[in-house]
């Protein structure tokens, strides 16, 4: 151990030789960092590579099997999320943990109410005040009194953040805090871990976005495998740089994209309006095209696509496919017209986490594969579903394995697989890479390659630039409800994109 | 749309429960055990009967069986100004209490079928026998076994008036100096399916079952089923007088296995009670505290009457 | 080794089954006869059938706790029904009897499908009110009296046997179990091997997929619940078919059992999963005790308790293995 002193280097936050066995894995081998009082220390990794083991370490949920956690130079010993909490160490979870029906001040304080004279009753009058306070100090335009419900998810992210201020934290952990925020959503929520950093409190960044690192971290720490790779400044480092320490190999550039020939016109939507949700919607996707859809959140982008795909209703507005107009009242009849659409929420829209691989590959063609007398055909699902997971490289155990058990990834790819299987030949992708790890992203961007390549039509929705910019072919991009451009993949720059989709010009 | 729908439908409804008509005449409110037993169905025939005879606007509720619920209902009759509450006391412990306080508020307060024990409010009770309606369950079963026969009793333990008659069956066959073998089928509890199962299985275990003597109508069409589907010769002592028991008893088939009947005369409970009531409303009298309608024996020749 | 663990984890219903029979069957020489055993298999054909129904309603994530009512309404409507047939033939007293049940089944279902369905009440309220409404019904349609005076023929498939010989001359086996057995097969194949019985799983599983994946989840409801009113129908008219009368005050408390059973067999109340098959070990569990503590004369306060401590223990042991799973 090294020697403890007055230096003010020393390392707030010390792991030291962890290692992490559950029965059958090891989940963290060796793995030693330091973090420091008013830095933010940012963990990458792909999914797997033992980031969440390492948090779950640090914050109490797990004990570690080897190695030791030192806080200010002591033995941590924490062993419950509870004594983690105490000795002011909070974690940011992607899933946000908001009591939904509570006030803002409400959940700022949660636990921790302010009584009237230490007795039993609740102080609300000082309670809003100190959580509006606060807010205020944020620069945040949220009112302590406004019920968490109503508040965007960006909003709600604040008050996790306020959270952590009033409670004179010293260690947050945040947990892909930037996964469900638009672009503009993100800026802010940077300007408050500045604040939080000005105020000596050493942050742990958990990320799958690159760019990020660049925008407010001070120092990265690669893991794979369970292992520390290596941990960079970040000034002395690239984003590629990171990537090849994360994937253990070079990786020239991660959006794949070839060269596609646009083909005949699939769809077309035509003044497609929803009452104060979008309006006056018009366009046309092609075979052979990915047809990339941007626009910060509440710009209407999964409205829109909801509405093609008859999940939601419309005003007004005409949709054609192949030429012909189709009326879809819900999603059977997009479908029947070989409509596919992959939600951007897949744990909520996307999957039926405790069915099989197989089940949900087949759900949507059961209809169209019945025997006589709407019996199953068992022998199609098995061999279909078999033929699909070789073909996708969907790494599952077998086809009989519950889906909740394979990584986003790969729980992506069977959602692709379920369309393709049902012969879609236009599919919606609304934030298809949302969650998953680089390796992943790479492979899954090569399916949709050759799906677009054997003349099918993909419409993508996407929040990340450089996925849209990477992928598309085309970029639409809205701005509150309304088409405010449209860019070819040559034309299109992350300046003019963001000009589109954020200023007001013009129309 | 819906939720106008809704609205209207739960408008129709109210305004419906403030148009019944009221009457003028003396009002007594009667609280009976529960219209879900035949028993208690015809009691209350008796009483709309007698009311009308006697000029009576009687106001009849269920009780459930439920002490609870029979608390409510007297408090409420109470409140809405009946001149008497009448009210079988299946539950004693549990409606005291409410009994004692009409009684208290100058409501008189009557009981048929059963009443309660712990307390002197009541003015009069009219009832069956039931320990006496027992000892007649007794002797039919004497009189149909043979000498160390095997003979069953299907009961209900939770209410008073079932307990009064396994008790005079019990005292009658023990006493009999046939040495016969009590065979417990079991507890019913007043679902005629229930006793089909008790019955055959009673019949499993014992297929030299000779008679068996069921406190209530529904355990006897249950033991029936049971013995008719065992292929088994067990004769059966209904209790009640329900008009199914007389169609069995009549019947070819059935009246080979169902052969006797101990009935009470609900109609004469519900009669009686209302007159008693009449009596006192008018005299301050009533002709006795306790008035039993006795239960007698139907058989085969009788039932038709 | 290991696979029989996992065996035996996945089908510990199936173990505690064959313990309780042996448990029986040891302590009680009647028990273990086939009359008995033939007797059970009949005493759990109501069950069977409400819970076979119940199984559809409950892997939607749904619940009906009408099945008692909607038994004993189609119950004492069979026999309403039947007196107005008084020279019926054998055929002829079944067709009345499985009308009236697919009838006053099918509409009770339908209706709390609608409810549930159009108007987005809870299951739970829905059937509540369901159940206290087809209560009321029956009192009314009955006048509280039981309906009777039915031909013999009438109890031809609740209480007839078959197979007559010298020491059984009414016959061994019960028409009602044959029958059961049919129809709770169809049941069991209809979810498990149909497309329909698949989208029953995945509306369960979760509304949203399914409804993106074209699949009519109201639809699948509705007709789930017409099912679960058809099978708590057929289990009553049996109920009055067996017993020759209409009781109105039958089947009361049945749903109770019913879910039990249900949930006995693995069936989560979450929704998702569950099967008709793994179900009625839940009713054989339920039937085998109440059969087992009569033999034994164990009072019927006991045998509450008892069965209520099994159905805690089962749904225990089901969170327990799926904290494990998770």
């Amino acid at each position: 151990m090294k020697a403890k002193g007055p230096d003010t280097m020393e390392p707030y936050l010390r792991v030291k030789n962890i290692g992490k066995t559950f029965p059958g894995v090891i989940a963290l081998n060796d793995v030693s960092a330091d973090f420091y009082a008013g830095e933010v220390h940012a963990l990458v990794g792909e999914n797997g590579a033992g980031k969440s083991t390492l948090i779950k370490i640090i914050s109490g949920v797990y004990t570690p099997t080897e190695g030791e956690v030192l806080l200010g130079g002591q033995a941590a010993g924490i062993e419950t999320p509870r004594q983690a909490l105490d000795k002011g160490i909070a974690v940011i979870h992607q899933e946000l943990s908001i009591a939904n029906d509570l006030t803002v001040a409400e959940n700022i304080f949660l636990g921790e109410e302010p009584r009237i004279k230490g007795g039993m009753f609740l102080d609300r009058k000082k309670m809003n005040a100190d959580a509006q306070k606060v807010l205020d100090f944020m620069k945040v335009s949220i009112r302590a009194g406004d019920v968490a419900r109503r508040l965007t998810a960006a909003q709600q992210q604040m008050v996790e953040i306020a959270k952590v201020i009033t409670k004179e934290t010293k260690i947050v952990i945040m947990d892909e805090p930037t996964s469900s925020l638009s672009e503009h959503e993100i800026s802010s929520l940077f300007e408050q871990v500045a604040i939080l950093k000005k105020r000596g409190v050493a942050v742990i960044y958990i990320t799958h976005r690159l760019k990020e690192l660049f925008m407010i971290c001070d120092k990265v720490t690669v893991m794979r495998d369970g292992c520390v790779v290596n941990t960079f400044k970040i000034d002395g480092v690239t984003e590629r740089e990171i990537v090849s320490n994360m994937v253990g190999r070079e990786m020239k550039d991660y959006y794949v994209r070839t060269v596609h020939t646009k083909g005949r016109e699939m769809l077309r939507v035509e003044n497609l309006s929803m009452e104060g949700v979008f309006k006056n919607i018009s366009f046309a996707a092609h075979s052979g095209e990915i047809l990339g859809i941007y626009g910060l959140i509440g710009a209407g982008r999964t409205e829109v696509m909801e509405s093609i795909f008859g999940a939601r209703g419309v005003t007004s507005g005409k949709i054609f496919v192949e030429g012909k107009e189709a009326r879809f009242s819900s999603p059977r009849d997009a479908i029947a017209s070989s409509i596919g659409l992959v939600t951007e929420d897949r744990r909520r829209t996307g999957l039926m986490l405790d069915a099989l691989v197989k089940d949900n590959m087949v759900l949507p063609s059961l209809v169209q594969h019945q025997k006589r007398g709407g019996f199953l055909d068992i022998k199609w699902e098995t061999e279909t579903a078999a033929e699909y997971v070789e073909k996708m490289k969907v790494k599952t155990p077998s086809i009989n394995t519950v889906i909740r058990t394979l990584s986003g990834g790969n729980q992506q790819k069977v959602i692709l697989a379920k369309w393709m299987i049902a012969n879609s030949n236009i599919l919606i992708l609304d934030e298809p890479t949302r969650g998953i790890d680089v390796n992943a992203k790479a492979e899954f961007y090569t399916l949709m390659n050759a799906f677009v390549e054997n003349g099918g039509c993909i419409m993508a929705v996407s929040s990340e630039l450089p996925e849209i910019m990477g992928i598309s072919d085309r970029i639409l991009v809205m701005r509150e409800g309304l088409i405010s451009g449209e860019l070819s993949h040559d034309e299109a720059s992350e300046q003019g994109i963001i000009e589109l989709a954020s200023l007001h010009s013009g129309i | 749309m819906k939720k106008t729908f809704g609205f209207m439908m739960a408008v129709v409804l109210i305004a419906a429960l403030f148009v019944l008509p009221a009457a003028a005449a003396d009002k007594v409110g009667f609280i009976v055990g529960s219209r879900e037993h035949v028993f208690y169905t015809l009691i209350e025939k008796g009483i709309n009967a007698a009311a009308k005879d006697l000029g009576i606007d009687a106001v009849v509720l269920d009780g459930n069986l439920d002490g609870n619920v029979t608390s409510d209902h007297i408090n409420n009759l109470v409140a809405e100004g009946c001149k008497a509450v009448a009210l079988s006391c299946n539950d004693p412990g549990g409606t005291t209490p409410a009994m004692e306080a009409a009684d208290r508020e100058g409501v008189p307060v009557f009981t048929f079928d059963c009443t309660s024990t712990q307390t002197n409010v009541v003015k009069s009770f009219v009832g069956t026998d039931n320990v006496e309606g027992g000892r007649l369950g007794g002797r039919e079963t004497v009189r149909l076994a043979s000498a160390g026969a095997k003979v069953g009793i299907i009961n209900y333990d939770e209410p008073q008036s079932c307990l009064d008659r396994r008790a005079g069956w019990e005292e009658i066959v023990k006493a009999s100096d046939k040495n016969l073998k009590i065979i417990e089928v079991g507890n019913y509890v007043g679902d005629a399916s229930k006793a089909e199962q008790l019955m055959t299985d009673a019949l499993t275990q014992n297929p030299d079952l000779e008679v068996v003597f069921t406190v209530g109508d529904p355990a006897a069409a249950g033991a029936l089923a049971a013995i008719k589907a065992a292929g088994a010769s067990t004769k059966i002592i209904g209790f009640d007088g329900n008009p199914e028991a007389k169609a069995a008893m009549l019947d070819a088939e059935n009246g080979r296995f169902w052969v006797s009947e101990i009935s009470q005369n609900p109609d004469a409970i519900g009669r009686q009670i209302t007159e008693q009531i009449a009596k006192y409303l008018g005299t301050g009298k009533v002709d006795s505290e306790v008035i039993m309608i006795s239960p007698y024996i139907i058989t085969k020749e009788n039932a038709a009457d | 080794m290991s696979k029989i663990k996992i065996w035996l984890e996945k089908n510990m219903i199936i173990l505690f089954l064959v313990i309780l029979c042996v448990g029986f069957g040891l302590s009680n020489d009647t028990f273990r006869t086939s009359k008995n055993l033939f007797n059970l298999t009949s005493q759990m054909a109501i069950n069977a059938l409400l819970s076979a129904g119940l199984t559809y309603v409950i892997i939607l994530g749904g619940i009906d706790i009408s099945v008692g009512s909607v038994a004993a309404l189609a119950g004492v409507i069979s026999c309403i029904v039947g007196l107005k047939f008084p020279n019926m033939s054998t055929l002829g007293g079944i067709v009345i009897i499985i009308a009236s049940a697919v009838v006053v089944g099918g509409l009770c279902g339908l209706f709390n499908g609608v409810v549930i369905t159009q108007f987005n009440v809870v299951p739970m309220i829905t059937t509540l009110a369901t159940m206290t409404m087809a209560r009321g019904l029956t009192y009314i349609v009955t006048g509280g009296t039981a309906v009777f005076g039915l031909p013999t023929v009438f109890s031809f498939l609740g209480a007839g046997r078959l197979i007559k010989n010298g020491t059984s001359p009414n016959g061994i086996i019960p028409v009602v179990t044959l029958f059961t057995i049919a129809v709770v097969f169809m049941m069991h194949v209809l979810l498990s091997k149909t497309v329909f019985g698949r989208h029953v799983y995945a509306s369960g599983s979760n509304a949203n997929v399914a409804h993106l994946s074209g699949i009519s989840v109201k639809k699948v409801t509705l007709v789930s619940h017409v099912l679960c009113g058809i099978m708590a129908a057929l289990g009553g008219v049996l109920v009055a078919s067996k017993l020759q009368n209409g009781q109105p005050g039958a089947c009361d408390g049945y749903e109770m059992y019913a879910i039990a059973s249900t949930v006995l067999g693995g069936t989560s109340l979450a929704g998702g999963s569950g099967s008709v098959a793994r179900a009625m070990f839940g009713v054989a569990i339920i039937a085998v005790i109440n059969n087992g503590m009569n033999l034994l004369h164990i009072s019927s306060y006991w045998q509450k308790v008892v069965i209520g401590t099994i159905i805690l223990l089962a749904v225990i042991l089901d969170m327990a293995q799926k904290k494990k799973k998770a």
